[in-house]
């Protein structure tokens, strides 16, 4: 008698189970805020908020035929202005380290499903000498992300900040408007731009005015180097029916000076020497090159720290892209580099000591 | 493997369950047990191979020993069983000398005497204190001659049935080999299965849901015991009583709760320890097997009560250092064994020198228990003397709401969100509202009854089920933060 009630209050408990089970996993699939399953659902904004959870979603399922490629420093950029000026649908594809495996691992998985015409690159000089292996199916990224089947998706399904956090986040975004369409995974909203903020993150080892700094040998770095320009030229080459744009953008006087100080300033321009000539020997690339932009780079009130500059800035790459400002040809790759080892010289040894003036 | 992740809730267990009972279907019970061995296994290896290895290792040896023990019985000699339980017995502290307590007396050796010697920081396998404990029950029973040489399966499965396998409880062989060879054991039972399974999940609550969100306040105030105020100071400490309790007591539900879902019955470790109106009780009813381990072991071996008051005294004192060290490789677990062999002690020694009003017993006992897990959870001496000296000249620097603060999880997200932009002011009120829910939801469940007696009364009405099923689901959601059970480390 009692094992025959316990068998019935069993198996209602374990329908129990099975029902709520069933309902959790319902409502993340219906409102799927890592984009896992489907699109934005009928009427809602697609809420892109979160890159490293929603990136290889948004890629799989969504509708685009163009790219924005690029680091956290691609992220303010408004994609709807080149949706307008280039005629086109674009998703942005970030990576926090702006690694080339890992962005090429992300373009190479939206062309399994779209046919991607136009590809605009924000190009991180410094991640040209970053691992050139792919590091998002490693570490802390879960799987299940990366993959197509259900059947590694528990942590998702079940998972209550996906239900009690991400959702809610989904709705009252899509609601305020917030992180949708151009605007995706903006994150300068409540950041502070200015002098004072930037120098916060740099603190300048006190070097005297005129002191001659060493330059390291960074032979070691060169095969590092080559290998991450040639996973970017192999692919241009191999997919010769995409447009490129590549953006170098403007780092801030700081970034110039640590590499100064920390005797890296000479490998800056072994890459930079290297990868442009690389780029523009296909007819398909166009590269844009803001890094000579002084009046940027050295008013640090664009800044939060040594490299991420304000959404004005993005808008003003963008702006002058459009108008075919700021290109850098195959003949004018000499006289770029030789203006910017001047503009280097000048900012170490004069621009930087306006913000850190010389202690005695 | 954690009782609370994904992979042995949805992979693990029902595995085990369905590979036990088919199997059983066979004839040869063998089989069965050979695949719960390898389920057990997996289950110990599944985050570092290597302890495996550790556990294969403890497991061959005790057996040879026991097997020669065998041996001598036949031959008749009982003075070869006796040197060979004292060899085992000295080989498995041995091992567990080296991985417990070789880094910590390297670096008392260097304190002590001035020395240099630098050793590599040894990993502390998983369990290895309840295995060992075990394994050395078993062999001393054995040297007396109150057990049979089990076949080599039926012990590994005793040594390595992964419900009791890494954190307890100490189960001994007379508990669990009978079980073993009944036959109705080998047959699926609705009965077993869901007294299991609803022990289960109401251990799995406690764990996920109240021992983890205390874990929230406590992780980040013991880090910054230099800035907390006595209010703070108090509560910190009875947050921390309050995870272990959770933590432990949910453990033991669940270990007992995975083995009934196999049929098994493993000992009761837990029993409504803050019930308790002395020290002595209170160790009748925490880590029950431990305390009857030390006892039939270590307590009465020594003489316990027969040989005059201040031995029975100087006994108990050791009973508990054995404890403390038992838990931990540092002074903080010894100088928390110690207060509780003192107390003891007192107890022994005055045993009139109690309230008449039973509840004022149980309440400082409670706060005497509470202060001594104060020191258990330190870093070190140190620390602790600075928490104590927070708790009574620590003052009030209003400290207790940024502490609150930390309170954020998904259960409260949508509503802190919404208060942080339409009504920052309620932002403070709102936390410590969420602090006095946690801690009176956790004070009424410490003082209330036991889960078993929950189920008999309230589990099998439609309401009931209702809320097991909910607390299931909402502690397997919560999965996705997994955290590690504090015993483990013991």
């Amino acid at each position: 008698m009692e094992s025959m009630l316990k068998k019935r209050v069993g198996i209602r408990l374990l329908a129990l189970i099975l029902l709520e089970l069933a309902l959790a996993a319902a409502l993340v699939m219906l409102f799927d805020p890592f984009y896992q399953y489907h699109g934005p659902l009928p009427g809602m904004k697609a809420v892109l908020n979160d890159r490293d959870n929603q990136m290889a979603g948004t890629i799989r399922n969504f509708q685009y035929d163009s790219l924005l490629v690029g680091s956290s420093v691609a992220e303010n950029f408004d994609s709807a202005y080149l949706d307008e000026t280039y005629g086109c649908r674009s998703l942005k594809v970030i990576r926090a380290s702006g690694s080339t495996a890992d962005l090429l691992y992300y373009i190479n998985m939206a062309q399994e499903k779209h046919q991607i015409k136009d590809i605009f690159w924000c190009l991180d000089l410094f991640a040209l000498d970053a691992p050139a292996e792919v590091t998002l199916r490693g570490g802390d990224t879960p799987l299940y992300l990366h993959t197509d089947t259900i059947l590694d998706d528990l942590p998702y399904l079940f998972n209550k900040e996906i239900l009690l956090e991400k959702i809610p986040y989904m709705l009252a975004y899509s609601h305020e408007g917030i992180n949708v369409d151009g605007d995706a995974y903006n994150w300068s909203r409540g950041k502070e731009f200015s002098a004072q903020k930037a120098m916060s993150a740099y603190d300048r080892a006190n070097i005297v005015v005129n002191e001659e700094i060493e330059q390291k040998d960074f032979s070691d770095k060169k095969e590092l180097i080559s290998q991450n320009i040639r996973l970017l030229t192999e692919y241009i080459a191999a997919n010769p029916q995409i447009r490129y744009r590549f953006l170098i953008p403007p780092y801030s006087l700081l970034w110039w000076d640590c590499a100064y100080v920390n005797g890296e300033l000479e490998e800056r321009f072994y890459i930079l020497e290297e990868v442009l000539p690389a780029l523009l020997s296909f007819e398909n690339v166009e590269v844009y090159y803001f890094q000579n932009e002084e009046e940027i780079m050295c008013d640090l009130d664009h800044y939060m720290d040594m490299i991420h500059y304000s959404p004005e800035v993005n808008d003003l790459m963008l702006r002058r892209m459009a108008a075919g400002e700021n290109r850098v040809t195959a003949e004018g790759i000499d006289g770029l580099i030789a203006y910017m080892r001047r503009l280097a010289e000048r900012i170490c040894t004069e621009e930087i000591f306006r913000y850190y003036p010389v202690q005695d | 493997m954690l009782f609370n992740s994904v992979i042995f809730i949805a992979v693990f267990l029902p595995l085990s369950l369905a590979g036990w009972y088919l199997l059983q279907k066979l004839e040869n019970p063998v089989p069965a047990k050979l695949f719960l061995i390898g389920m057990s296994f997996w289950f110990y290896g599944y985050y570092n191979i290597s302890y495996l290895w550790i556990l294969l290792a403890s497991l061959c040896f005790n057996y040879l020993v026991s097997g020669l023990m065998e041996k001598c019985r036949a031959e008749g000699p009982r003075r070869g069983r006796k040197i060979l339980t004292a060899a085992g017995v000295l080989g498995n502290l041995g091992l567990l000398f080296y991985f417990k307590y070789f880094n910590f007396f390297i670096d008392n050796c260097n304190f002590f005497l001035h020395t240099d010697i630098h050793v590599e920081e040894i990993a502390l396998p998983l369990g290895i204190s309840f295995f060992t404990f075990q394994q050395i029950s078993f062999l001393v029973e054995r040297g007396r001659g109150n057990v049979e040489q089990p076949s080599l399966e039926d012990y590994c499965f005793f040594v390595s049935f992964f419900p009791q396998l890494i954190a307890g409880p100490i189960v001994l062989h007379s508990e669990l080999l009978p079980q073993l060879q009944e036959r109705r054991n080998r047959y699926f039972s609705w009965d077993n299965f869901y007294d299991g399974m609803t022990l289960f999940i109401l251990g799995l609550a406690k764990k996920v849901l109240l021992a983890d969100s205390l874990a929230v306040l406590v992780t980040a105030e013991y880090g910054n015991i230099p800035a907390l105020d006595a209010p703070s100071a108090w509560l910190v400490i009875f947050w921390y009583m309050g995870e272990l309790y959770f933590d432990f007591s949910g453990y033991c539900d669940m270990a007992r709760g995975a083995a009934g879902m196999l049929g098994f019955r493993l000992p009761e470790n837990f029993d409504s320890p803050f019930h308790a109106g002395s020290v002595r009780e209170f160790w009748r009813r925490w880590h029950i097997t431990l305390s009857r381990f030390l006892m039939q072991y270590v307590y009465i071996p020594l003489g316990g009560n027969r040989k005059g008051r201040a031995r029975q005294c100087l006994n108990l004192l050791t009973v508990f250092l054995v404890s403390g060290l038992w838990h931990g490789a540092n002074w903080t677990f010894v100088v928390w064994g110690l207060m509780h062999g003192c107390a003891v002690v007192f107890e022994t020694l005055f045993p009139k020198a109690r309230f008449r009003w039973e509840p004022l017993n149980k309440l400082v006992t409670g706060v005497f228990v509470t202060l001594s897990f104060s020191i258990f959870r330190s870093d070190s001496l140190a620390m602790a003397g600075l928490l104590w000296k927070k708790l009574f000249l620590g003052g009030n620097t209003g400290m207790l709401t940024g502490i609150c603060n930390t309170l954020w999880f998904p259960e409260n997200f949508a509503v802190l969100k919404f208060l942080q932009k339409a009504f920052p002011g309620l932002l403070n009120p709102f936390f410590i509202s969420c602090m006095l829910l946690l801690s009176a939801v956790s004070l009424l469940l410490i003082r209330g009854r036991k889960a078993e007696q929950w189920i008999e009364e309230k589990g099998r009405t439609l309401s009931g089920s209702l809320i097991l099923a909910t607390l299931f689901v909402w502690s397997f959601l919560s999965l996705s933060r997994v955290s590690v059970f504090l015993y483990f480390n013991f």
